[in-house]
């Protein structure tokens, strides 16, 4: 069953996006800043604008327009964490729960244990790590099926860092939840995510499964004589650069033996490298 | 019905006692400057509770509505607070229009403004609540149009030469909805200012006109900021308005509330602005006074002002042959002292609570018949100061800014 379908997704930040996340898996959204990460997201959890997107579907449902009981399921945490601010993390509890069948004291007590969060301070007065985190308890207490996360490490340290994916695998990702995050970090998408969509310009350059994404996804480095003309036909490139006769592409390889094509092509010395996300991403947007 | 509750929020709570005080000084302050009007305690009650419901809990719930983004996706709250509203809507005014219609009083031509009213502020709420990115300009143009012309039906129905009571009433709560309900966008619409902290020795010296200890001149000192001094200003000056006002209409019970209100706000204002920023400084200065010292030196500062306010009142008071109480003088300082207390020792739920004690008993005064309940009330805050000055709220020092006593220089 699809989480999340979004067919043909257009607006100011997004061109012709689409993607699924099936039931049980992560994604992870990547991209520079003004990518569209948190513009998607805004849409996907129906806070944008009323704007009809027909052929957005999130638990089967158009954004926004959730029956009451798919709400209960839907765990979001916004970029901004706002709306609570005068109350104590243990008084914007008090006031959340009520309204969620499967809300687990427990969990949020251990979250907050967890992530050290003083639970009698105003919110407004807590960093902006801590507000963060505070906006992360109050999304994963209701043990939602599905957990969209706008940057949720973007203002955390290291430790609070390691301890939110500690967290999030051990309660929701070992458990079948569906997770939509974005973040800047690629080692952590590659610590948790199954999958993985790379946004640039408000398109989708990269999607699909990460192991998949690893392997298919190469850097070719090869030697091309200057005086004849490199054409890309045949070939699923993603970004080229040259210096002098050295060419070098990031190629999604598709099941094609690229190194063949370029050879064919007239490549000569082609060395073919793998590469982690991090790489890809600076390969992507050099 | 949990969820009922659950969305009275601290700051819901405090508005509406914030409010209850500010619904006080207007209906005090303001009403009886003007010819053939006439009070009565039960007709007091029914202002307040409308102030209290609209602008305590009304405007903060769909101010929150409106925001949070988290709460926009919470199961059945839209309903909950939809019905909320719908539901204090129609009490608090359908049904005082319905009894007014069928008592045949005539109110409708303000009920109609009520309403356009309503409409208006409603649908900026929800405009921007369904928008999510507001235009501050438009809203505020709009509540600029709608805050002063509040004004126009408030005029006309005061100067209209009623004479029924219950007429006033009504006329009069409706009149005092619509301007709390403009007056709460207005507020709700502006700027929010950025305190900012004078140096503590550009006005220490005012401390030299009171016989203070070097820790209690300190704390003074910082408070002495110009917000503080305008509030201290503005205090006083209502309070001889107050008393102005007790003269002309003779009643010395008006002035009970007046006083009451005044001093209600002092404390919450304290809270708010002051409190933080004077810890702040002390927290941070080379000499640090902690604990005790700074409890009690607020507790000073409270007891000099309250003190000076007693005197004034007095005083004025003799000048224009008012008689004014001892016990009612008493009874406000020490009901403003353990106020005091409870807001820097307790949680807020808390303070709301005995905020509410507080409030309950005042109606009670109101209506004449339980008067005799004044004593017992002066009694049990005497009580609470003398606990208040034996355990100072260090409690509270180390929840809010993780101060601890055990570590402190005396």
């Amino acid at each position: 069953m699809s989480m999340i379908e979004c067919k043909n997704l257009s607006n100011n930040s997004l061109k012709s996006l689409d993607f699924f996340l099936e039931e049980g898996r992560v994604l992870g959204l990547l991209g520079k800043n003004g990518a569209g990460k948190t513009t998607l997201l805004s849409v996907l959890m129906g806070v944008l604008d009323k704007s009809p997107y027909a052929d957005v579907k999130v638990m089967g449902h158009v954004p926004g327009c959730w029956p009451e009981a798919i709400k209960n399921e839907i765990g979001y945490v916004p970029q901004r964490f706002w709306g609570f601010d005068a109350m104590s993390i243990r008084e914007a509890i008090k006031t959340i729960k009520p309204f969620y069948e499967n809300w687990d004291d427990a969990l949020a007590t251990e979250l907050i244990n967890e992530f050290d969060l003083p639970e009698h301070q105003q919110i407004k007065k807590l960093s902006e790590g801590q507000k963060q985190l505070t906006s992360i308890v109050l999304a994963m207490s209701f043990r939602p099926k599905l957990l969209v996360l706008d940057e949720p490490v973007a203002s955390l340290d290291p430790l609070s860092r390691r301890v939110f994916l500690e967290k999030l695998i051990e309660n929701h990702c070992d458990l079948g939840t569906s997770v939509i995050f974005s973040t800047h970090i690629t080692s952590d998408l590659e610590r948790i995510a199954s999958d993985v969509l790379i946004l640039k310009d408000g398109t989708s350059v990269i999607s699909g499964d990460i192991e998949s994404v690893r392997e298919s996804v190469v850097r070719m480095k090869f030697n091309f004589p200057k005086h004849k003309k490199l054409t890309f036909d045949g070939l699923s490139v993603l970004s080229s650069s040259s210096h002098g006769d050295i060419q070098q592409l990031l190629v999604d390889q598709g099941g094609q033996d690229v190194k063949q094509v370029l050879t064919e092509k007239g490549a000569s010395n082609i060395h073919c490298e793998h590469l982690n996300l991090d790489d890809l991403f600076l390969e992507l947007h050099s | 019905m949990k969820r009922y509750f659950a969305i009275l929020t601290p700051t819901t709570i405090r508005l509406f006692y914030a409010w209850i005080a500010v619904g006080m000084l207007l209906v005090y302050l303001v009403l009886p400057w003007y010819p053939n009007f006439t009070l009565s305690g039960y007709a007091m009650l029914y202002f307040w509770m409308q102030f209290v419901v609209i602008c305590g809990l009304l405007f903060p719930l769909l101010m929150r509505w409106r925001y949070c983004q988290v709460l926009r996706l919470m199961p059945n709250y839209n309903a909950v607070i939809t019905t909320m509203v719908a539901s204090l809507f129609g009490l608090f005014m359908v049904l005082p229009a319905l009894l007014a219609w069928f008592n045949n009083l005539n109110i409708w031509p303000i009920q109609t403004f009520s309403l356009l009213i309503w409409s208006v502020g409603s649908f900026i709420i929800l405009r921007r609540l369904m928008l999510n990115a507001p235009s501050e300009r438009q809203e505020k143009i709009m509540s600029s149009i709608v805050f002063p012309t509040f004004y126009l039906p408030f005029m006309v129905s005061l100067n209209g030469g009623f004479t029924s009571i219950v007429e006033l009433t009504f006329l009069a709560s409706i009149e005092f909805q619509l301007s709390v309900v403009a007056l709460s966008m207005f507020i709700w619409l502006l700027p929010q200012k950025k305190y900012k902290q004078r140096q503590p020795t550009r006005i220490l010296s005012a401390t030299s006109l009171f016989f203070v200890s070097n820790s209690t001149k300190l704390v003074f000192g910082a408070l002495s900021s110009q917000g503080f001094l305008v509030t201290f200003c503005f205090q006083l000056i209502a309070v001889l308005a107050a008393t102005l006002v007790a003269y002309y209409d003779g009643s010395t019970e008006m002035f009970y509330f007046t006083l009451f209100a005044l001093l209600f706000h002092f404390p919450y204002w304290l809270q708010q602005k002051e409190k933080l920023s004077v810890l702040i400084f002390l927290l941070n200065s080379k000499d640090a006074i902690f604990g005790k010292v700074v409890y009690r030196s607020f507790f000073n500062i409270y007891l000099y002002f309250a003190v000076l306010t007693g005197l004034c009142i007095w005083g004025v008071s003799s000048i224009i042959n008012v008689h004014v109480p001892v016990s009612a003088l008493l009874l406000s300082i020490l009901s403003t002292g353990s106020m005091l207390y409870f807001l820097l020792r307790f949680a807020a739920q808390q303070v709301c609570f005995y905020i509410g004690i507080a409030v309950l008993m005042t109606s009670l005064m109101l209506i004449r018949s339980y008067m005799d309940v004044v004593p017992w009330i002066n009694a049990a805050l005497v009580v609470f100061v003398a606990l208040t000055y034996k355990f100072p709220p260090l409690h509270w020092l180390k929840v809010e800014y993780g101060f601890n006593p055990n570590k402190a220089t005396m």
